[in-house]
């Protein structure tokens, strides 16, 4: 080491003196020759000047497009890498969810973004959440939260998404447009939800945020019906207590079901799976009224006593049992791109563009896939919303190339706390 | 009141060009090496949805929803730079996904791989990222539905 730097070192050294004396050599050179005293003529600065004018420009243009990639290479990052932390947290609450059929969700179900999911022959009243634009879910889940300072903590936490965009909205507002998740740790107590005190896990008939429809309900129905727990959920003005903003880039959220598929029972006919905005199988509800049949069992042990045809069907979650994986679409835009639109106008430019990001199940507008064609093509709904993203021109188009679409499956394990 | 010749001006200029050329010579470096940690981080979310899919495949079936991946079968999938998918090269393709299972039913394990850019083959990819992922495709769950009716 210290042999190679006193070499180094003695190179230089002698690249100096070879150079000093080329440089004296020369100027005595000229002053030989010419004897002129000094100076440069015009021409010779011209031409040096020009020289470096090219240099110049040749390294500023040089530098110019490094800085230009490496400003999209961290644009890309920046999205990357939040949506990579948003998106592992919703793969652990999803994973995590209390899956029972005796507790309730606040869940998209809707068929074809447009109604009320069909119902079996005689049943009335099956829960129609449509969700249009921002989604909202919530949901119980195992996993810890912002628990009240007193009080035994439970293991369960009631855990909520949605993008915040209340209407009207407040100004100034620095939440707006944002993934907000709610993580509300519950406590082991016997409190009701009206009651002023925090309210525990709470089972059905007690809704969680929407009220349960007539056809959800345990018969006989309870008189009075149960008001929601924690109706801030549902409610779009208000912002919610015990949660953060957990994706500031995040501004359109939008997800979908991918349904496990089903063997009829009766006929044994295959229902294959199908990506669905309702949480349950509604094509299951269309048993045929067959001959006693065995009602399957997780042995396989027929019971002597058949099911009655409409017990093959349900129009609840019932524990998820029918959904494999919650398909989650977001649209992510880097605080970059984000200040090159603008917050002033109404609605704010970004809402202006969640807004053109149609639903899953949109057979309405032009071009919109046909029902079909959303129940069995996996990636429509980015497809869709990459397209409209280009097709914007009246926005600036730095901002909107910035905008980043990802869709994630999220795993539903299988539900092993089915009540009877 | 001597000034400098042309010559000497002219070799003052060689030596800083030299010096320029060597800086510029950093420059690509360092795009490069951006490069790099952006495609590192591309391919952590390309093999986390590419998990996701398998966790998520139904039992009916045997291949995934999103990306068509068939159980025990190996495959090369191509991704661009939005994450879009495409079973063969194309010309927006910057990532190679190769896919190897190992195991035969029930638990499986998959070697996931990416590497960039996509046209080279693994050995010869300028980076990669590897995830290796046990898979067990979800158990029929028959449940009877006798609650709230």
């Amino acid at each position: 080491m210290g042999d190679d730097n006193v070499r180094a070192i003695a190179s230089v050294v002698r690249s100096r003196l070879f150079l000093s004396a080329l440089v004296h050599n020369a100027r005595r050179t000229a002053q030989s020759t010419g004897g002129r005293m000094g100076g440069f003529t015009l021409v010779e600065v011209v031409v040096t000047i020009g020289v470096l004018v090219l240099l110049v420009l040749f390294a500023t243009q040089l530098l110019k497009s490094a800085a230009i990639v490496t400003v999209l290479g961290q644009k890309e990052m920046d999205a990357d890498s939040q949506t990579r932390q948003l998106l592992d947290r919703m793969a652990l609450d999803v994973a995590q969810m209390v899956k029972r059929s005796d507790v309730d969700y606040c869940l998209k179900s809707s068929w074809f973004a447009s109604g009320s999911p069909p119902a079996p022959a005689g049943v009335t009243g099956v829960r129609t959440v449509l969700q249009p634009g921002n989604d909202t879910i919530a949901f119980y889940s195992t996993v810890p939260g912002y628990y009240p300072s007193t009080g035994l903590q439970s293991p369960v936490s009631l855990v909520a998404y949605q993008v915040y965009n209340p209407s009207p909205a407040p100004s100034p507002c620095p939440n707006c447009n944002k993934l907000q998740r709610m993580d509300k740790g519950l406590l082991w107590n016997g409190s009701t939800p009206t009651s002023g005190t925090p309210p525990p896990i709470v089972f059905m008939p007690v809704p969680l945020a929407s009220p349960i429809p007539i056809a959800e309900l345990p018969n006989p129905i309870p008189n009075p019906t149960a008001t929601p727990a924690w109706p801030e959920i549902a409610s779009s003005i208000s912002s919610w207590s015990d949660s953060e903003v957990v994706g500031p880039q995040v501004f359109r959220f939008e997800y979908y079901y991918l349904l496990k598929g089903q063997t009829n029972p009766a006929t044994g006919e295959n229902w294959s799976p199908i990506f669905s905005d309702t949480p349950w199988d509604t094509r299951i509800c269309s048993c045929p009224a067959a001959s006693p049949y065995p009602t399957p069992t997780p042995t396989g042990t027929p019971i002597a006593s058949p099911t009655p045809e409409t017990e093959c069907c349900h129009y609840s979650p019932e524990g998820m049992q029918d959904v494999a994986a919650v398909v989650v679409v977001i649209a992510v835009i880097d605080p970059q791109s984000k200040v090159l639109l603008s917050d002033a106008t109404t609605p704010p430019q970004l809402a202006q563009v969640a807004s053109q990001l149609i639903d899953w199940g949109n057979t309405a507008c032009a071009g919109c896939p046909t029902q079909t064609q959303w129940q069995t093509t996996p990636g429509l709904l980015r497809a869709q919303w990459q397209k409209t993203l280009d097709g914007i021109t009246n926005l600036p188009r730095p901002a909107m190339s910035g905008i980043r679409v990802y869709e994630r499956y999220l795993y539903l394990s299988p539900p092993t706390l089915l009540t009877p | 009141m001597s000034g400098f010749s042309l010559v000497e001006v002219t070799l003052a200029f060689g030596i800083a060009a030299f010096c320029l050329i060597a800086l510029f010579g950093l420059l690509p470096v360092g795009v490069q090496t951006n490069r790099n940690a952006t495609s590192q981080t591309a391919a952590t979310n390309i093999m986390a949805s590419v998990v996701a899919d398998l966790r998520a495949t139904p039992t009916f079936n045997t291949t995934s929803t999103e990306f068509a991946l068939t159980f025990g079968a190996n495959a090369t999938l191509y991704f661009d730079g939005t994450g879009q998918f495409a079973g063969l090269l194309g010309a927006n393709s910057r990532y190679q996904l190769n896919v190897t299972w190992y195991g035969s039913t029930g638990l499986r394990y998959a070697d996931l791989k990416v590497t960039w850019p996509a046209a080279a083959t693994p050995a010869n990819a300028n980076g990669s990222a590897e995830m290796f992922a046990a898979v067990r495709q979800e158990l029929k769950q028959w449940a009877t539905t006798t609650s709230g009716l």
